[in-house]
């Protein structure tokens, strides 16, 4: 096998689907035309790629597929709940932070004290929260295991 | 995204993504169950791509990822080594018997099934599937100029089984 074989060979594959530039496509078909050798390997890949082709493939039926379609998780169900518990949440810390802070009987720096070392809490919790979400989002990984 | 389209391009791709699982499982019940997964996934996503041959290849690459973790978590499970990664792992011991016959029938098939698991795997998205390199690239995770090599060394193994099975 002559070094231009060689290289014409590792080209083959590309050829036969198609992917090669115009340039290389070329080059490869007027080798083809020379060497026997080269087209003969070229005639087996073509053939074997065609036999692929019409392999059968092997199909659900309806009711399979409709079973697989109706497992559709509950994703409004998830969401509705999602949105409950944030509402919930959100009222009760802000009633809870009102009547503190309208409540005469702790002065107003241990109220302010005590509204900043809640408030830096929140603020941290909605730091990391967002940065969550924003990974979520763009993580183009999520959701494959490997 | 309007969801009457994501129906549309399941119900589109779903059976081309089977037939791939199935190959790679030789399980029809395993199969299916990694379809319906790797679905679930796919619909956990905020965005999908609207355009059907971008899904395709979504969908083929998870389920490929998917499978693999199936056949990782069954070679953990049971304490025996199977011979390779692909071999069949039905749990039930009585796989699809119908489709293995099927499998059997050809020797290009037989020669597919001898072939080794990253080989079968990339001829099968080729000329089975019909992906394009660049879709196989990233469905199999890799560059996209060692496409083209892989693929062809794995034509050239199929080929050598061929040639064995004929001299035989």
């Amino acid at each position: 096998m002559s070094n231009l074989c060689k290289e014409i060979e590792l080209m083959l594959s590309g050829y036969l689907d198609g992917e090669l530039t115009q340039q290389q496509s070329q080059g490869v078909h007027a080798h083809l035309e020379q060497c026997e050798q080269c087209n003969k390997l070229y005639a087996d890949l073509l053939e074997m790629k065609s036999s692929i082709e019409i392999m059968e493939k092997p199909i659900m039926s309806e009711k399979e597929m409709h079973k697989i379609m109706a497992d559709k998780p509950a994703k409004g169900l998830s969401y509705f709940g999602w949105v409950l518990l944030i509402v919930g949440v959100s009222f009760f810390v802000g009633v809870t932070a009102y009547q503190f802070l309208i409540e005469d009987s702790t002065s107003v720096w241990l109220k302010l004290i005590i509204s900043s070392i809640y408030g830096g809490i929140a603020f941290l919790f909605l730091s990391v929260l967002r940065q969550r979400l924003v990974a979520r989002k763009t993580d183009k990984y999520r959701g494959v295991d490997l | 995204m309007k969801s009457s389209l994501v129906n549309q391009m399941i119900q589109e791709h779903s059976q081309g993504a089977f037939a791939m699982a199935m190959n790679m499982l030789k399980c029809r019940d395993d199969a299916q169950d990694v379809i319906q997964d790797a679905l679930y996934s796919l619909l956990k996503q905020p965005r999908l791509p609207s355009e059907s041959n971008q899904f395709r290849m979504l969908l083929f690459k998870v389920v490929r990822n998917k499978v693999i973790d199936r056949i990782r978590a069954k070679k953990k499970r049971k304490a025996e080594v199977l011979e390779e990664e692909h071999s069949p792992s039905c749990g039930h011991h009585e796989p699809d018997n119908q489709y293995e016959q099927a499998l059997m029938k050809t020797q290009l098939q037989q020669a597919l099934t001898a072939l080794s698991a990253e080989h079968r795997d990339i001829i099968l998205l080729k000329d089975w599937q019909g992906f394009c390199y660049a879709d196989i690239a990233n469905i199999l995770g890799i560059e996209p100029g060692t496409v083209m090599s892989r693929l062809h060394r794995a034509r050239l193994a199929l080929r050598n089984l061929l040639q064995q099975g004929d001299d035989k």
